[in-house]
């Protein structure tokens, strides 16, 4: 909740290029993410961008893959919002929201129905075709929302793809050729493998706060803004897709200044995830 | 029972056994257990010349009191009275006609989200806390909407110390500096106003880094500050 002075300020502030906490429109808070956090998942990071406070885990397990796509691995998405991270986080109006998110990650990083596409080469998750496959459970938990929480989710969840190794899972012919294939997983983790997540996009919010762009909102900016543009630049500032929220509609010639803003931002942004992602390797 | 220095204790400490005869008051963070006083709450032991004690710790949740400033946000419109967000557990009400100069007639006509400068007159913890916008007097006396301006939250430890006297060097040598207004609410809520928005901007993000800043450290950060703004 906001008081209508304190969205005026913002809004003038905006105008001006100033912001509450002094930052300009196109300055992001200080970003710090570490890697490998937790033992018992194949991957996981931890983010902080500024005040908000993710956490994204992968957890690797052999399963069946889906009848139209034989061929692929599986991905499956899941967002939670932690009850005291924020006033709107509770009951059902937080679970709508988590869902929300899981919607907007995996549409960002899934492939096509065909599974040809995506951010991640799900063919390399195949284990034996129609049978098994690797599936990937990709849990994104909001310890703190203070704003850009989509944003600090899809960092959180490429650096946890880009921590997780998978074992290398081998197919041994049984005796007899009429039973089923036995999968011998190799638990020696000198041959585990890497995901490769060069193509997996960053997901940037950018609200219009008194008619002007401005990236990385607070909560308390959020709610001064008209509308919000979620974008999703991949490492090569490509744009791989667009979301709109809120009511009020954005002008094309805003929209263009958006997106570019967008594609300066997000090369920053990703070399924080990857600065923590080879500190954990040489560390 | 003499004035003795701060001291650290945590909950279930046995920190006074009550006297013979005379006053002791107690306050929030202590309760009694027959002759001896007992703190519930982690936080440094303060007492008074007067015979005051209680503890002040790091609390972020604000437990209301009579006599109290506060900064609230309207949350709720009803005809009689609107429903204020203190950061208590359950919202305080203020009614419509505790303003200065307020009748059936005329009322003051605020909206969800505003921010309201009020005092606490009741506070018990079976019955929702009670606000009012005036002095004992019926005179404004600066309570009142808040027009203008940004809100911030602090620890309540920082607002009471904010409210103390000798006022803490952050806030003095801000006030030497730079030209705004300031309402600092006991629940940890302060709202800054300037004509400025930068001043607002440098107030709103220097005023926190006093909390644990000595009076010459203080002194020093906002010269800094203040001369890289010009």
């Amino acid at each position: 909740m906001i008081s209508r002075y304190e969205r005026l300020y913002t809004a003038e502030g905006a105008k001006q290029g100033l912001r509450a906490d002094g930052r300009n429109c196109d300055t992001f808070r200080p970003v710090s993410c570490s890697t490998g956090v937790f033992e018992q998942c194949s991957g996981s990071a931890r983010l902080r961008i500024g005040g908000t406070h993710v956490v994204a885990t992968v957890k690797v397990e052999l399963g069946a893959p889906t009848p139209a796509t034989p061929q692929y691995g599986r991905l499956s998405f899941a967002v939670d919002y932690s009850p005291c991270s924020a006033a709107t986080a509770q009951g059902r109006r937080g679970e709508d929201q988590s869902s929300e998110l899981a919607r907007a990650l995996e549409q960002s990083i899934r492939p096509s129905q065909s599974g040809k596409g995506g951010a991640l080469d799900l063919q390399s998750l195949c284990v034996l075709p129609g049978k098994t496959c690797w599936v990937l459970h990709v849990d994104g938990l909001i310890l703190n929302a203070d704003g850009s929480v989509l944003d600090a989710l899809s960092l959180a969840i490429k650096a946890a793809l880009g921590d997780t190794s998978i074992p290398l899972a081998s197919v041994v012919a049984a005796e007899d050729p009429a039973d089923q294939p036995e999968i011998d997983i190799d638990p020696d983790p000198s041959k585990y493998t890497r995901l490769d997540i060069q193509r997996i996009p960053v997901t940037l919010s950018i609200g219009l706060i008194g008619g002007l762009p401005v990236v990385d909102l607070t909560e308390h900016e959020e709610l001064c803004a008209d509308s919000m543009l979620h974008v999703s630049v991949n490492e090569r500032g490509r744009i791989c897709g667009i979301t709109q929220r809120a009511t009020s509609g954005i002008n094309p010639a805003t929209l263009q200044e958006m997106l570019a803003m967008a594609q300066r931002a997000a090369p920053k942004l990703l070399q924080s995830v990857q600065r923590a992602s080879s500190q954990m390797e040489t560390a | 029972m003499g004035p003795q220095p701060a001291r650290v204790v945590a909950p279930g400490d046995s920190v006074y056994q009550l006297p013979e005869k005379g006053e002791v008051r107690v306050g929030s963070g202590i309760h009694q257990d027959g002759q001896h006083l007992i703190t519930c709450r982690p936080g440094l032991l303060s007492t008074t010349q007067s015979g005051k004690v209680w503890v002040a710790g790091r609390q972020k949740r604000y437990i209301p009191q009579v006599g109290d400033c506060v900064l609230g946000r309207i949350a709720d419109k009803h005809s009689e009275n609107y429903g204020v967000d203190i950061n208590t557990p359950f919202p305080a009400s203020l009614p419509v006609l505790a303003f200065e100069g307020a009748t059936r007639r005329s009322r003051p006509n605020l909206q969800v989200g505003d921010l309201v400068y009020a005092r606490v007159t009741a506070a018990d913890r079976d019955v929702d806390p009670e606000l009012v916008c005036t002095d004992a007097s019926g005179k404004a006396a600066g309570f009142g909407a808040m027009t203008g301006g940004q809100a911030f939250r602090c620890t309540t430890s920082f607002a009471a110390k904010l409210l103390s006297q000798p006022t803490p060097a952050i806030l003095t040598a801000l006030g030497r500096a730079l030209q705004f207004e300031l309402a600092v609410g006991l629940n940890g809520h302060i709202w800054v106003h300037s004509p400025k928005p930068t001043t607002t901007i440098i107030v709103t993000n220097t005023l926190p880094k006093g909390e644990f800043l000595s009076d010459a450290q203080a002194e020093m950060v906002v010269k800094r500050i203040v001369s890289t703004m010009q």
